[in-house]
């Protein structure tokens, strides 16, 4: 399950207000007037942010594989980028 | 009724005692409030101005009616779990709470300390700071004590929430991630508020 969802609806609207319940975007509460994004859209816009994510984590890795660190210090010192190894 | 002063060694601790007026001059407990927030979200919470704490069903209130209008109330707010959640990772939030007197407005409470620093804002507790790239958890929040009420009608608390800086982002409240049942991370926890009127 990705964690972009928020995120995906603010790169759409800086100014959305709204609450999702669940992390489930069919539960999601619009705020404070704000316009309802479609579904579609902002899972597209998650997708997109899902991918960064993943090339931002490789790239970091290989930037610490260059510094000689070991796959298990990295896991170590770096539990995020365990599913970039 | 003459006055009888009683040791405290003449009353017999076994007995129960029934009191059928106030008992005041001791911050004797007069009532207790508990609200409860079980569900997970994820809210949105700019920089720029502070937002209603809502969990999707509305506004996040507790309401407690005073006895008296010198009695304290005191406010205590547990986040079993509460974090900003952006893009970069790293940022902070911060937390206050604010009252309203029967059908009256909002005012922040907090600020009967004075505002933080000139004309800033003062919360009562931050949510995370960044540090070094990661998250750093805030500590607890100290809890809030209103002596300023003055009133014996219905008062209302509120929490409210600010994001980082001038930017935006939302937070993540009662579970650390999306998924649950994985692991502790992912537990799906509890946030509380619980008001008490205690006499002055």
């Amino acid at each position: 399950m990705s964690t972009f969802k928020g995120l995906a609806i603010l790169e759409i609207n800086k100014d959305a207000k709204f609450t999702i319940p669940e992390d489930n975007l069919d539960k999601i509460v619009w705020l404070d007037g704000t316009t309802p994004i479609a579904k579609s859209d902002i899972e597209k816009k998650e997708k997109e942010l899902e991918d960064k994510d993943k090339e931002n984590k490789k790239t970091k890795v290989s930037g610490l594989r260059k510094m000689n660190l070991t796959d298990a210090e990295i896991e170590l010192i770096y539990p995020d980028l365990k599913d970039s190894l | 009724m003459p006055l009888s002063k009683i040791q405290a060694e003449s009353m017999n601790l076994a007995d129960t005692y029934a009191f059928t007026g106030t008992i005041s001059g001791a911050g004797g407990l007069l009532q207790t409030v508990v609200s409860n927030q079980l569900t997970t979200w994820e809210q949105s919470a700019s920089g720029n101005s502070w937002t209603d704490i809502n969990p999707g069903s509305g506004v996040w209130e507790a309401t407690i009616t005073p006895s008296a209008t010198n009695s304290v109330i005191i406010v205590y707010l547990y986040f079993g779990f509460i974090r900003p959640h952006t893009a970069n990772g790293a940022y902070g939030g911060a937390i206050r709470i604010q009252r309203k007197i029967a059908s009256g407005s909002y005012g922040n409470v907090t600020d009967n300390y004075g505002a933080g620093s000139g004309s800033s804002w003062r919360g009562l507790c931050m949510t995370s700071q960044e540090a070094a790239g990661e998250y750093k958890q805030g500590l607890a929040c100290p809890p809030l004590v209103d002596t300023s009420h003055n009133t014996t009608s219905v008062l209302t608390y509120k929490p409210q929430i600010i994001g980082h800086s001038s930017g935006y982002g939302t937070h993540r409240i009662n579970s650390g991630h999306s998924s649950e049942n994985v692991g502790g991370y992912a537990t799906r926890v509890i946030t509380r508020m619980i008001l008490e009127e205690r006499s002055p």
